[in-house]
Parts: C-alpha cells; sequence; structure tokens
C-alpha cells in the first residue's frame, strides 16, 4: 500500500513539474519581462500599449471583433439550437451534424478563399454586376478586412455557441415548463422566468470560449491582411523579441483579459451552476416539426450551412484553378496545384513535419490523458483537485500566449526554437488539446464501473495485467477518439506552428501555407490545394472521431 | 476455510460504518450479513475482499492474519451486485480469465471451464457476448467466473437484487445448489430478509455498523432479540406491557389489551417492561379474549389484510382463512393468537 503511494506521488510530481516548466513557467517569464524592469517592479512598460496609437487601434479592434463575434454566433445558432431541442423530424441528425461541419474547417485556410469570394473583384461582386444588380463592386469585407475577420470567426465558432445552448436548453427537465404552463404563465413568461434562467450558465460557458477564440485568433486576420490587432501585433514584434517589451506587454494584456472573461462568467453564472445536471433521467419533449415552421427552420438550418461553407470552397475552387482572375467562376481546372505539392521542397517537409509532430504529441496526450484521467477516477491521491483544475486550463490558454511564452522563455536554452523548434512544438500541441484527450479518458473510466476492475483484482490479476486485459480494451474507444482530435488539431494549429518554426526545414502545414500565400509567383494556388489537404485529414479524423463518441461529441467544447 | 472477525472497524472520513465487529465463519457455511441500506454490510464484504482496509481490528482467513495481502492475493472470489462481467469478452474469455492469469496449460483451462458452465448450466453460451445474455445467465457468468478458480472463499454482494421478482426467486435456488455442491465457504451481502431466510445456513443481523443478532434462520425469525430485528426481519405488532409472572410454560404480561401470554429465551422479574411482539398472520380470529373494531380491511388476493384498534392499541392482522361474512370497517370482531408465537422482548 505505501509502495503504491509512493508511486503515485512520484507520477503526481513528475505530471506537476511538467506542467510547471511547459505551462507556468513560459508564462511566469512574460509577466517578469513586462513588470520587473532593471531590477524593479515597474508598471512603466504598460503606457506603451495604451500611446501607442497603432496598439490603441488594434486593442480596440480585438475587442470589437471579440464582442460582434459572440453577438453574431449567439444569434445565428439560436434558432437551430431552438429546433435542435424541441422539434424531431427527419433527417435531424444528418441536418445536426452538418450544422458542425464549420468547426472543422480551419478559419485561417478559409479566409483563402472568402477574400477570393468576397473581394472587391471577387466572384461575389463580379456576379452581380453581371446580373446588373449593381454597378460599382461592393467593399464586402469592409474596412480593410474587419468585417471579412468577424464574418469568418462567426463562421468558424458558431458552432460552439451551438453546441452549448443545446446542452444548456436540453438539460432542463421539460416538466419545468410544463408545470409554469400548468399554472397559467404565458409562453413569453415561461421563456424570460424558466427557460432563460436556467440556460444561462451553459450559454455563457460557451460565449467565453468564442469571445476567446476570437479574441486571440491569429491566422484569420494575418490572412486578411488586417494588422491592427492584437494577435497579429504581437506577432510582428516577435522579430525584436529582445528588445521591444511591448510584445510582452500585450502578451500580459491578453492573460489579463482572459483571466478575467473566465473569472466574471464563472462567479457571475458558474454559482448559479443549477443542479440539473445531476438528474440522471431527463424526458425528452420533443414536438413533430410541421408545416410552415418546418419549412422555415430547415431552410434556415440549410442557409447557415451554406454560408459557413462559402470561404472553403472558395478554397477548392482556387485549389483547382488555372489562374482564377476576373472571372465569377475559375476559367480553366487544372490538378496541378495539388501536383506541385508532392513535387516541391517545401511543401513536402511541411507535411512530414506535420505528421510527425502531430503524431508525437498525440502520443504525449495518450500517455499523460490516461495518466491524469486514471489519477482523477481512481485514486484519492492528495493534489488531485489540483490537478484536476489545472488540466483544463490549456483549454482556455491562447495559443498565441503560450507560443511567444516559450518562444522567449526557453531562448537560448537547449529547447531554444531558433536552433531546433520540434520539442517545443510538439509540447505546444500537446498541452494545448490535452483537455481533449483528458474529457474523453475521464469520460470512459467514469462509464467504467470500478467493479469491472475489481473483479479482475479478485480473481488474481494484478494492476497490470487488469489495466492490460479489462481497463484499456473498454476505454480505447475514448483513447481513440480523444486521440483523432488531438492529432487533426495539431495538423492545423496556427500560432504555434507560425511562431515557433522558423527555419525551413521544420515548417509544419499551416506555416507553409502562410509562406506559400505570401510568396509572390502562383503560390497562393499551392497554398490553397495544401489547405485542402490538410482540411482532408482533419475531417476524416473528425468524422470517425464522431461516430466513436457519439453524443459526447459535444462536450469536448464546453469549458 | 474458516474467517474470523477481530474487532473490525471502519471509519470514512470520520462517519463510523462499522463499530467492532466480531465473528466467525466455518468451513462450507453460507453465510449472510443482513441489514438495511447504509448498516456497512458491503464494506464488511468489501474488507474481506481486500478493496478496503480496516481502521483496526483484523481478518483471520484459517487463523492467518491477511491484513497485508492485497486483493489479487486472497484467493477470494466475489460476485458483484451489477456482475461486472466484461462486455469486451465472450462467456468463454470471462471464465477463463482467472485461470489464464495462473498460467495453467490450454486443455486444463477448457476442462475447467466446461465444468464450471456445467456447475451453472450454461454449457453451449461459451461464444456468446455478455450483451447477447439474459440477467439470470449473466448473474451466473459472474457466478462461474468466480469458481472456477477454486478460490478458498467466494463473497456476493447482492448479486440477486438487479433481477426482477420472479426470476430472483429462481436464482436463490440455484446459488444455494451451486454454494452446496462446490462446497466453499461463502459469504453472502443483502437486504432483503426472505433472501437470507431462505438461503442462509447462518447469518448476522447488522444495523447502524453494529450487530445486532447472529444464528440460524429459524431462530432469529422465531427469536428476535430486540425490537430492530422483530421488526427487521418480517412484518409484526408491537404492545408494550409489564411482567406479571414467568413460568416453564412461558411469560405472562400485563398490557393495555389485558394479559398476554408469549415465550422468550430471556429471563425477566416480575415488574420489567417489555414489548410482546406478534406477526401479522399469527393472529386469528379465534377465542373470545381480545375485542377490537375492524377500522380497514383489504383484500390482497391470497389473504385479507387488516387494520384493528383497541383504544390506542392497533394492530396489523393477515388471514389466510377467509373468514366469512368478510368483516367489514366498523365490525367488532375478537381474536386471538397462540402464546408460542409471541415473543416477549426487552423494552430497550
Amino acid at each position: 500500500m505505501n509502495k503504491k503511494k509512493f508511486i503515485l506521488n512520484v507520477i503526481l510530481f513528475l505530471i506537476f513539474s511538467f506542467f510547471f516548466i511547459f505551462f507556468v513557467y513560459p508564462l511566469v517569464y512574460v509577466f517578469i519581462k513586462s513588470f520587473y524592469i532593471n531590477g524593479k517592479i515597474s508598471f512603466s512598460f504598460f503606457p506603451i500599449i495604451f500611446s501607442n496609437s497603432v496598439l490603441r487601434t488594434s486593442i480596440l479592434n480585438s475587442f470589437e471583433i471579440a464582442l460582434f463575434t459572440t453577438l453574431l454566433t449567439t444569434l445565428l445558432s439560436l434558432p437551430v439550437s431552438y429546433m435542435s431541442v424541441k422539434f424531431s423530424f427527419r433527417l435531424k441528425g444528418v441536418l445536426q451534424s452538418f450544422l458542425l461541419v464549420p468547426l472543422i474547417l480551419p478559419p485561417f485556410v478559409g479566409a483563402i478563399g472568402m477574400k477570393k469570394i468576397f473581394a472587391r473583384m471577387g466572384s461575389l461582386n463580379l456576379l452581380l454586376m453581371k446580373l446588373g444588380l449593381i454597378s460599382a463592386p461592393i467593399d464586402w469585407l469592409g474596412d480593410g478586412g474587419f468585417l471579412g475577420v468577424i464574418l469568418l470567426e462567426t463562421l468558424h465558432l458558431y458552432p460552439i455557441m451551438y453546441l452549448n445552448i443545446v446542452a444548456a436548453l436540453s438539460n432542463i427537465d421539460p416538466t419545468m415548463d410544463e408545470v409554469a404552463k400548468s399554472i397559467g404563465a404565458s409562453r413569453f413568461k415561461i421563456f424570460k422566468d424558466i427557460t432563460l434562467p436556467l440556460a444561462m450558465p451553459g450559454f455563457f460557458a460557451g460565449a467565453v470560449i468564442v469571445f476567446i477564440w476570437a479574441f486571440t485568433d491569429l491566422g484569420t486576420p494575418l490572412i486578411f491582411d488586417f494588422y491592427k490587432t492584437i494577435p497579429v501585433q504581437i506577432f510582428h514584434m516577435l522579430t525584436d523579441i529582445n528588445e521591444n517589451p511591448a510584445g510582452y506587454v500585450l502578451v500580459v494584456f491578453i492573460i489579463i483579459i482572459t483571466l478575467l472573461v473566465f473569472l466574471i462568467s464563472k462567479n457571475f453564472f458558474g454559482k448559479k451552476r443549477y443542479e440539473i445536471l445531476s438528474k440522471g433521467f431527463v424526458r425528452k419533449a420533443e414536438k413533430e416539426l410541421k408545416g410552415i415552421k418546418k419549412f422555415l427552420f430547415i431552410s434556415y438550418a440549410i442557409f447557415l450551412i451554406s454560408f459557413a461553407l462559402i470561404p472553403h470552397i472558395g478554397v477548392l475552387l482556387v485549389s483547382l484553378s488555372k489562374d482564377w482572375f476576373g472571372t465569377i467562376l475559375p476559367s480553366h481546372y487544372t490538378l496541378s496545384h495539388f501536383a506541385t505539392i508532392f513535387k516541391n521542397h517545401l511543401t513536402i517537409i511541411s507535411i512530414k513535419n506535420s505528421f510527425l509532430y502531430s503524431s508525437l504529441s498525440t502520443l504525449l496526450d495518450i500517455f499523460l490523458g490516461i495518466t491524469i484521467g486514471y489519477i482523477l477516477i481512481r485514486t484519492k491521491v492528495k493534489g488531485r483537485d489540483i490537478l484536476d483544475s489545472f488540466v483544463m486550463l490549456p483549454l482556455a490558454l491562447p495559443g498565441i500566449v503560450l507560443a511567444f511564452g516559450y518562444l522567449s522563455s526557453f531562448s537560448k536554452t537547449f529547447l531554444d526554437p531558433r536552433i531546433n523548434p520540434v520539442p517545443l512544438l510538439v509540447i505546444s500541441y500537446g498541452i494545448r488539446r490535452l483537455p481533449y484527450m483528458v474529457r474523453s479518458v475521464y469520460a470512459g473510466f467514469q462509464q467504467l464501473s470500478k467493479f469491472m476492475e475489481e473483479a479482475s483484482y479478485s480473481l488474481g490479476g494484478g494492476k497490470v495485467h487488469t489495466f492490460r486485459k479489462i481497463t484499456f480494451p473498454l476505454i480505447s474507444a475514448n483513447i481513440l477518439a480523444g486521440a483523432l482530435l488531438c492529432f487533426a488539431y495539431a495538423m492545423l494549429e496556427v500560432s504555434d506552428s507560425l511562431i515557433l518554426a522558423l527555419r525551413e526545414k521544420f515548417f509544419p502545414i499551416t506555416k507553409a501555407i502562410y509562406i506559400l500565400f505570401n510568396s509572390v509567383s502562383g503560390g497562393f494556388y499551392v497554398a490553397s490545394a495544401l489547405g485542402m489537404v490538410g482540411m482532408l485529414i482533419l475531417t476524416f479524423a473528425i468524422l470517425i472521431g464522431g461516430k466513436i463518441l457519439g453524443k459526447k461529441f459535444g462536450e469536448m467544447f464546453r469549458v | 476455510m474458516k474467517v474470523k472477525f477481530e474487532n473490525i472497524s471502519k471509519n470514512f472520513d470520520g462517519v463510523e460504518v462499522l463499530r467492532n465487529i466480531s465473528f466467525e465463519i466455518r468451513e462450507g457455511e453460507f453465510f449472510f450479513l443482513l441489514g438495511p441500506s447504509g448498516c456497512g454490510k458491503t464494506t464488511l464484504l468489501r474488507i474481506v475482499a481486500g478493496f478496503e482496509k480496516p481502521s483496526s481490528g483484523r481478518i483471520l482467513f484459517n487463523g492467518k492474519d491477511v491484513s497485508d495481502i492485497p486483493p489479487e492475493k486472497r484467493k477470494v472470489g466475489m460476485v458483484f451486485q451489477n456482475y461486472a462481467i466484461w462486455p469486451h469478452m465472450t462467456v468463454f474469455e470471462n471464465v477463463a480469465y482467472g485461470l489464464l492469469l495462473r498460467k495453467i496449460e490450454k486443455s486444463e483451462v477448457e476442462k475447467r471451464v466446461s465444468e464450471v458452465l456445467d456447475l451453472v448450466q450454461l454449457r453451449g453460451y461459451e461464444k456468446r457476448y455478455p450483451s447477447q445474455l439474459s440477467g439470470g445467465q449473466q448473474q451466473r457468468v459472474a457466478v462461474a467466473r468466480s469458481l472456477v478458480v477454486n478460490p478458498q472463499l467466494l463473497l456476493f454482494d447482492e448479486p440477486l437484487s438487479n433481477l426482477d421478482a420472479k426470476l430472483r426467486i429462481e436464482m436463490r435456488n440455484e446459488l444455494k445448489k451451486i454454494q452446496k455442491r462446490s462446497g466453499i465457504t461463502s459469504i453472502y451481502v443483502t437486504h432483503d430478509q426472505k433472501e437470507a431466510l431462505s438461503m442462509a445456513d447462518y447469518l448476522v443481523i447488522l444495523n447502524n455498523g453494529k450487530i445486532e443478532q447472529m444464528g440460524k434462520p429459524f431462530d432469529i425469525y422465531n427469536f428476535p432479540k430486540n425490537k430492530f430485528v422483530a421488526g427487521f426481519i418480517g412484518e409484526t405488532n408491537f404492545i408494550s406491557g409489564i411482567v406479571k409472572e414467568q413460568s416453564e410454560s412461558g411469560v405472562v404480561i400485563e398490557t393495555e389489551i389485558g394479559e398476554i401470554t408469549g415465550i422468550s429465551r430471556e429471563r425477566f422479574n416480575k415488574g420489567d417492561k417489555v414489548i410482546a411482539s406478534i406477526r401479522p398472520h399469527h393472529i386469528k380470529f379465534v377465542g373470545d379474549q381480545y375485542k377490537f373494531k375492524v377500522e380497514d380491511s383489504i383484500f390482497m388476493g391470497e389473504y385479507e389484510y387488516f387494520v384493528l384498534s383497541n383504544g390506542s392499541c392497533k394492530l396489523h392482522m393477515m388471514d389466510f382463512e377467509g373468514k366469512l361474512p368478510f368483516p367489514k370497517s366498523g365490525d367488532i370482531v375478537s381474536i386471538g393468537f397462540s402464546p408460542n408465537k409471541v415473543v416477549i422482548l426487552k423494552d430497550e
């Protein structure tokens, strides 16, 4: 017994050390760099970001992007969420899965297609002019891409909102509504007094993720050449990271905002997490959807899905076109860009690299995820609750913050990404997606009655044998699903890759796309083709993961 | 194997769930731990299996302290309430698991699995997966899986509570037969007194982590030691009274409905406060000593259920004879009971 305890404590210590070195230390380092100047604690750097007009505008822009994205995703997803919870109809399942598709399509790649379609001389304007509906092109992307960024973030992130609102609504026992109805409350009153307050905590859980995601996304504004946002500013400051303190201060600013948003949502709404989740059984109250209502709901859902797919259809067209300019659709099609991918030195290396990094980071996640999941559910070791709260934090941590922290805190060490970024890339991919793995494994352990393991002990099976023969096979589906998600997201991770991979031979797919996109001769088409390849890999991984996890899939995207 | 419990106590976060439990189980016995939920019986069983450690006290297997032996080395088989059959393995694989662990030769494994499947009457089901079995069959797989490794001791944790009523009664006999045939000392935990009475060789009644009474089913049912046991082991009526005299033929007590004669294994003095326990089906419509008013009568099919009252004294009665004319609410009836069906208990 004591030996077992000792081993557990050693493992726990190693996990905490890992978190400390690769999670806490880089963040603390950034804090120190921005507040501890010439041996003194000082706030003298902070005014820099507000006095500089470019930075001031950037902060404002980032806030606006995050706010509008949160609002728009809420508005867009409310009708479909309501439809999902309250009504039943044929093919509802199919429609529901299609509603989630945009979540897996990286906005960073989508931006390329979006630009092609909505630009001043893009397909939409050309089409409208040809039809004679407008005489001069309209600036759809607005203000140098500002609207474009918001639109793309919204189309990418509404599924997160949708999943959270659906979860919140379906956790409300319909008898609650029925009780109110039976004592004579009107439909509006029921919504205002019962449904809304009960659904609020769930809604805010989703809103927080959407807000922070939009606030800290680097890839989308970068492709839109919309440089006045905090993440892009930080990205551009990386080159003089040692002389210019503004980067540190901006990263600290992001951390503070992230913390604030979480704290506010936890304290205002977390406290009121009504005990509806603890209930084992919630009766379904789905009504058959009929008539005009059915028509409206379904056409809205289809419109939403198609709209969200436009950017990616754009990418597909670009990747297949031969010199597409000044026409609504490409005039000539070719597969040569896809062929180029397998000939070009940069693309070949990047695909190889991405597979390598993602596989390694997935292995890291599997190992850590199983260990942590096991400790959380099957042991009572001290420090468990700290681990529990720690392990979910990376979900809230913006990629750009971690990457920036790594680049600055590990420079001039043996892990310096300027020399060899592979270890840090793998670890950053791993840490950021670890929550998916832990959640998945945790769910597996929860479903697995401990009696299954005890039955094996009672027959003489030792700990290791029992784990290998009983526990592992029974949670393998969860491990696989978690692993697929980790792998897929690592393949298309943007900020870590752009910031940490600094030499061509270490470039992963996303960095290669970015470099190709900005190169002069035809790189744009190859970038799109490479993006398509990435999306294909991602789609496969997620489809399989979703199939295995079923309904649990949605839980992956909640805090 | 003999099992001895020595002063076992267990705390969970400061809550005492077992207090100073001591008793012994004889070789080959089918031993029952009976008690209401939360009485500590499952905890006690898990201590025997080694899944929990007692806060104090020890357990001896054939005189040997097993406190420091981990579950996998105790040679104790356990049948769980939810069976815990592994869903990713066939019946054969489930049952053979423990044998393969012991590196037993393949032909020997097949032979022993067949034997044990014969014993639980599941031959021919080897290739099925648990999801293709009924509740009762799954239960028997779980029993077979534990039996096949020849454990020194077999533990049952409410193994029938997930079955429907009819199957439960069938399985009672099945399990009892299997236990007798295998001859393995077994401990069985349940909250169902009928299960315990019909299956046990010997039983312990637990309440609030303490032993209330131990004995054979017949003795416990007919001679409960106290009010809790009398009430828990079957439905009963309690009437308070004071001892008038005790003789060879029984105890005579004075109660508010008059004199009652009963039996007891205790010695009382004149004037002691006592309680008479009378089971509802031992009350008959005979004699004219006790007059009661019918408050309620319920037709139950195989018997009639009456609520009778006389002043502040209320009695429940089951009439299996079908008295005619059927007494209605408000009727006055006279009842009686045979003295050797009345148990006199100390009023604690």
